[in-house]
């Protein structure tokens, strides 16, 4: 019974398909949608900041009105319950403006760095998403900047700036009613309630912020060159002094000085090119217009004297004038952010938005590894280049063969690899598991059965049992023990001052090329995999490591189908076919025999080595005695 | 000032404070010698800003004598000239005259950020050139104990917030005369209870640049502190992108990064707590005050209504520089900071200079070494009393374990990049001291063995070493060394760019680039460093093959990885902790059955079509020695200032390492007391 359960536990392991989760790019239709989305999804938290948002600015005028009614209260009544009433009303204004501006400012807060978090996963799980393809045309520091500095950038379109630039909207607003209003209090009035100055605030302010729109379009630009200047300057020296060594010892000094003056002048052009035309902000010369103008026409009418408009009234419009100019000294910036941030919105939706040539099936069919493997005439150029890697590549591979692949230096070996990870899709061509085309398998499936020990292994900055466990994270302790020690590793584990728990990297344990790959069988070995790709071209190690290798790539091979990239020549003896690539295309395919015998590159390769020769010669020799060869 | 600022920007900067070494008289010295260009200038624009500050306090003045002069009740009659102006007279000149001085404000102030901008541009770039000359003339030994990216904010942002400071320090002193003149102005204009009112909103400015730079500098720290840890995620799920596609695991790593990110998420609300909290207090302490002067108006019944609403107004103005100043004051140590770590980069040891005899190389590319001792830290000997003597046109692979001072003989010692201690090296009959560097560098070439590949085409790359190389020559170069074929195969060929130092190519294309560059160059000497993550089968067999044309008539140093290099030396030299053990031809050092035997066999043999003994070396099985990464070995105890001198020499401890070790140790003398 207990063996039932287990097999049934397996059995629901062993089933797992992939989990079903919304892309951001399939939720929201266009950037715009994506980058308004901010607003509405935290609806509750949005609309509490925005009611406190409007009563804040209500409040917010009311102590230059105050002020003002205040002045014609002690002018007329002179000092008395009434004003005192008043000044104690502008304190409580004050108070409850501190206190609706907090909940405002606190709950926009909230809601925009809450979008900020959102859309960094969002971006971050398509990303990873996105195929191969994408990941070698596209630089990983350029992302990882998206991910981090861009999202900041948008999260700071909305907090401070949308809520910044609606609360002066709302402001401005409500000072240009002041002078339309006229609400009596007692004796006293409220507002100025004359059209012709209404009109003209009305006016006055719309060509404000015209002005101040005009400015932030025709300063944003230049910021940006200013930025991307900047990034010039940072990575001309993060190259120079990273290579410091090549640049001595070609003398080239001089040549990158001189590089280096020219990017360092051109980012000085732009900070010149920026001070300039930002330094001329026309908005605030408009105020400053207004403000004479409000000033004379409310002196005269309180020279008038016919009730038209009291002192009182003048220094509340005045107050509220000087007021704005106060509060809105940061509009520019604000509405430069928000442009900033659409900008860096569109960005980061257009690589969201990649058009991926690798289509996933709508329904994955099943792989049968009983079949042979075949490639069928199968070309390839990388998405966008026309320059084909592979050309009319045809060979069969039986199930559970030993398969070396060999070839030199941009003959495709790794590219075969990649395709049958269907990490890309073959250009013309296609590759077949029986009567399976690899198209009609869903990636999560072909990689569910394939798995890959790259050349340049790369471990997490993790403990081993999370490293190991990566390609399985439900694996019991007991699973990942096996493993190791299958793979030749757990003696060394186990010395370490930790064990399983013991961090690989900076923070813990430096391991060497050698013990690198045995962490990679050993996390190839969890997986198990149906199709080994081996990318097996190891640093320089001693005989016990090699020997420790040996056994744990046996141990990973044993069993399966496998295709090995190797400089290890006994891994060439040993294998059941060798396939043997040039400039794209195969040149031989067979045993080691074989091609010793008949492939004069195979037999190039081996006469360079001790012994080589004579292996040759004596191939040569046994030739001659049974001409039917062995 | 401009347009710019934000608290949060402000505090962001306050946060970076650090250290000064320098007392602030020499600090600032060395900051005017830069400032002497733009004396005329930053005079002309100090003087206009404070004009424009002067506008601003007499602004509200004109609107307050305007309400006062038409209130009958004062019966003020103005005579100008022996002319009684009417009223509306009055009116119309004090209007033109705030038209006048609010535009003249406008002007003076806008062609201030306009000077200063150009101060700033023309400033920077001149510190930035210097500091960058500097730095890649700097002796090897400062840039190695550096790294690249500490260098970079040298050259970067440190420069930068040099001429911020001085923007901060005219800023200031411009705030501080608007808090001075509008002082005076209230002293005289006003009676002294408006005063008292006055100063009684500094402490609440105070109170705010208090919380502002101490509770909102370690929020900021703690904000990028997750930051950095969310971006670390990121940065490392990109770069294994591969292997988690390859074992279907994005999700996993999806889960992991999603509860980083929370923790920044939770650290930015915080922040956003504490902002809203102590922003909007700036204008209600301005309303509260504004009350308290209307009341104190009405309460001593001797103020005009001009003079209530100027109270109002100044106070108002009145804030802000106090609020703005009290923030300056950090800023400006923070600029401080950062001019003291220019001028470590400025006062740093040149590279090496040539004597003053030095001549240029002859034509003897021979190299003899006679009793050399090296060390990089003058305690640790990594080279012990070597000789010997290699002919023009030979070959020497050098042999031994890592550490044993192969890249130091080779790569470090003979290209100059650092002086013996004692003894002497010698190229034909030349001693190297007493060669011009510039022909001694053309006539060496060096491989080292990380391949370094600048972003720029492969064709540039390679050219790199021979700017004025003609395309043809290169494709020459490529063809020997059968390099052709897969730059060939790359995207866009000669002129694919190489991004990332080279990510989409295999560490062994890497190599053979650097190769193709270096043979361009055509070096008499060569250095090579046989890149340790070896090529598959048969592309190694291409590049012997390939070697073996190039190695000819050059005196050649290579330290070996490979089997077939050190069957094709002319001799071998093996090094063991720093000394010279065995030097040969592979058939004698065999037979000698020493140090060198040993290792063929531990290293080498098995690369080939050798047989192995499997059982045999079992049997002797050893366990493997676990090397703790300096970081892990600190925190258990187990290092101390010596032992971290010990291991820079040895080269086990990396610039950037050390930098984070320096860090966690303040950190822990920072707590100890403490604890």
């Amino acid at each position: 019974m207990v063996t039932q359960q287990i097999t049934q536990k397996k059995a629901y392991k062993t089933e797992k398909t992939k989990p079903p989760r919304q892309l951001a790019t399939e939720k929201y239709r266009s950037m715009n949608h994506w980058f308004w989305s901010g607003l509405t999804r935290y609806p509750g938290l949005m609309f509490i900041s925005i009611t406190f948002l409007i009563i804040n600015a209500v409040i917010s005028i009311l102590p230059g009105v105050l002020l003002g009614l205040g002045i014609d209260v002690l002018k007329t009544e002179g000092y008395g319950r009434n004003f005192i009433i008043i000044v104690v009303l502008i304190i409580s204004a004050a108070l409850i403006g501190w206190l609706t501006s907090f909940l405002s400012g606190y709950l926009w807060g909230i809601a925009s760095y809450r979008f900020e978090r959102d859309i960094r996963e969002e971006f971050f799980d398509v990303v990873q998403e996105h195929s191969m393809a994408f990941h070698d045309e596209h630089d990983s520091g350029i992302l990882l900047s998206m991910a981090m500095n861009e999202t900041n950038q948008i999260r700071f379109a909305y907090h401070p700036s949308i809520r910044q630039v609606v609360s002066s909207f709302l402001s401005i607003l409500l000072t240009t009613s002041y002078f339309f209003i006229r609400i009596p209090i007692g004796s006293e009035f409220i507002g100025v309630g004359n059209w012709p100055i209404g009109l003209m605030i009305t006016f006055g302010f719309s060509l404000y912020i015209f002005l101040a729109w005009v400015y932030a379009r025709r300063v944003g630009p230049i910021r940006r060159e200013l930025a991307t200047e900047l990034g010039n300057v940072s990575s001309a020296s993060q190259e120079t002094f990273r290579g410091i060594e090549v640049v001595r010892s070609f003398d080239n000094e001089k040549t990158e000085e001189m590089k280096f003056t020219q990017v360092s002048l051109r980012l000085a052009d732009k900070i010149r090119k920026e001070g300039y035309l930002s330094s001329f902000y026309w908005p605030a010369l408009i105020m400053v217009l207004f403000t004479a103008a409000s000033f004379g026409i409310g002196l005269w009418f309180v020279l008038q004297d016919n009730g038209l408009m009291s002192v009182g009234q003048l220094s509340s419009m005045l107050t509220l004038l000087i007021q704005l100019v106060i509060l809105n000294f940061m509009l520019p910036i604000r509405l430069l952010a928000i442009q900033a941030g659409r900008i860096n919105a569109r960005r980061i939706w257009d690589v969201m938005t990649f058009k991926d040539p690798l289509i996933e099936p709508v329904k994955s069919k099943k792989l049968d590894w009983s079949r042979p493997l075949v490639f069928q005439n199968v070309s390839f150029s990388y998405p966008g280049k026309e320059k084909l890697v592979l050309k009319d590549v045809s060979f069969t591979i039986p199930p559970g063969s030993r398969v070396a692949l060999l070839g030199g230096p941009g003959s495709g070996k790794s590219t075969i690899l990649k395709l049958l990870l269907r990490l890309y899709d073959p250009t013309s061509g296609a590759i077949f598991l029986g009567d399976t085309n690899l198209r009609e398998v869903s990636t999560f499936d072909v990689r569910k059965d394939v798995t890959l020990v790259e050349q340049d292994i790369f471990l997490f900055g993790a403990s081993f049992k999370d490293n190991i466990a990566f390609s399985k994270p439900e694996a019991s302790m007991e699973e990942i023990k096996t493993a190791a020690r299958r793979a030749q590793i757990d003696k060394f584990i186990e010395s370490t001052p930790k064990g399983y728990d013991t961090i690989i990297g900076e923070r813990g344990v430096t391991l060497s090329g050698g013990q690198r790959q045995r962490i990679a069988i050993a996390r190839a070995l969890l997986a198990e995999p149906k199709l080994l790709l081996l990318d097996d071209s190891t640093s320089a190690v001693d005989i016990k490591t090699e020997i420790r290798l040996r056994l744990a790539m046996e141990e990973l091979i044993k069993g399966r189908t496998s295709i090995i990239v190797t400089q290890r020549l006994s891994t060439l003896v040993d294998s059941d076919l060798i396939l043997f690539l040039d400039k794209g295309r195969v040149i031989d395919l067979g045993t080691h025999e074989e091609l010793l015998e008949r492939c004069s590159e195979y037999q190039f390769m081996l006469s360079l080595l001790p012994r080589g020769k004579e292996l040759i010669n004596k191939k040569k020799e046994s030739r001659v005695k049974t001409p039917k060869g062995g | 000032m401009g347009h710019g600022g934000g608290a949060g920007r402000m505090i962001g900067r306050i946060a970076d404070r650090k250290k000064v070494t320098r007392p602030t008289p020499v600090l600032l010295k060395a900051l005017s010698k830069y400032l002497k260009g733009f004396v005329g200038l930053l005079v002309l624009a100090a003087f206009l800003s404070l004009a424009y500050s002067a506008t601003q306090i007499l602004n509200p003045i004109i609107l307050s004598n305007g309400i006062d002069a038409i209130d009958p009740s004062l019966g003020k009659v103005i005579v100008w000239f022996g002319v009684t102006l009417s009223e509306r007279t009055i009116i119309i000149i004090y209007t033109l005259f705030y038209v006048l001085l609010g535009s003249f404000g406008f002007i003076l102030n806008s062609l201030t950020t306009r000077l200063l901008s150009k101060v700033r541009a023309d400033m920077v770039h001149k510190i930035r050139k210097d500091v960058y000359n500097k730095l890649i003339n700097a002796s090897m030994d400062y840039l190695k104990k550096e790294q690249s990216g500490n260098i970079t904010a040298r050259i970067t942002s440190d420069t930068d917030e040099v001429s911020t400071g001085l923007q901060v320090f005219i800023s200031i002193a411009v705030q501080l005369f608007l808090l001075v003149t509008t002082l005076v102005v209230i002293l005289i204009r006003l009676p002294w209870q408006i005063v008292l009112i006055c100063l009684g909103s500094i402490p609440f400015a105070l109170l705010l640049s208090f919380v502002l730079s101490t509770i909102g500098r370690r929020i900021v720290l703690g904000i990028r502190q997750t930051f950095g840890i969310v971006s670390g995620k990121i940065a490392e799920s990109f770069a294994g992108i591969a292997v988690s596609k390859a074992f279907n695991q994005e999700g996993n790593l999806s889960s992991q990064m999603r509860v980083l990110n929370q923790e920044n998420y939770k650290m930015s609300k915080k922040f956003g707590l504490m902002m809203n909290i102590m922003m909007p207090l700036i204008s209600s302490i301005s309303s509260i005050v504004t009350a308290a002067i209307l009341w104190m108006g009405g309460y001593l019944a001797s103020i005009s209504i001009g003079q209530i609403f100027l109270g109002t107004i100044l106070a108002a103005q009145f804030l802000r520089p106090v609020a703005h100043l009290s923030l300056s004051f950090p800023q400006l140590q923070t600029s401080l900071g950062a001019v003291d770590r220019v001028l470590d980069v400025l006062e740093a040891s040149p590279s090496i200079p040539d004597a003053p005899d030095a001549e240029p190389l002859g034509n003897d590319y021979s190299v003899s070494f006679e009793h050399v001792w090296f060390s990089y830290d003058n305690e640790n000997w990594v080279l012990k009393d070597i000789t010997f003597q290699v002919e023009e046109g030979e070959m020497v692979a050098l042999v031994g374990e890592t550490g044993a001072g192969k890249t130091t003989l080779a790569s470090m010692l003979l290209t100059r990049f650092y002086d013996i201690q004692k003894g002497s090296i010698k190229i034909g009959a030349q001693d190297i001291k007493k060669i011009a560097q510039k022909s001694l560098r053309k006539a060496i070439g060096l491989i080292p063995q990380e391949p370094y590949l600048f972003t720029a085409t492969v064709l540039e790359n390679i050219k790199y070493g021979k700017a004025d190389a003609t395309d043809e020559e290169v494709y020459t170069i490529c063809k020997m060394i059968g390099a052709d074929t897969f730059i060939e195969a790359l995207p866009n060929g000669y002129q694919t760019v190489v991004r990332e130092g080279g990510k989409q190519l295999s560490a062994g294309q890497r190599q053979i680039i650097t190769i193709a560059r270096t043979m361009l160059a055509d070096p008499k000497i060569l250095i090579l460093d046989e890149a340790t993550s070896r090529l598959d089968a048969y592309s190694e067999s291409l590049v012997q093959v390939a070697q073996r044309t190039l190695f000819k008539k050059r005196t050649t140093f290579v330290i070996a990885h490979r089997l077939s290099t050190i069957f094709d030396a002319n001799k071998i030299i093996v090094l063991s902790h720093g000394e010279l053990v065995e030097m040969g031809s592979h058939e004698e050092l065999i037979r000698k059955k020493g140090l060198y035997a040993d290792i063929y066999e531990t290293y080498y043999k098995f690369q080939g079509l050798e047989e192995i003994d499997v059982e045999k070396v079992l049997e002797e099985e050893e366990e493997e020695e676990v090397e703790l990464s300096p970081l892990a070995m600190m925190e258990m105890g187990m290092l101390d200032p010596e032992k971290i001198k010990k291991m820079v020499a040895e080269g086990k401890i990396s610039p950037a390492m050390l930098e984070q070790l320096k860090k966690k140790m303040a950190q822990k003398k920072a707590k100890t007391p403490i604890d």
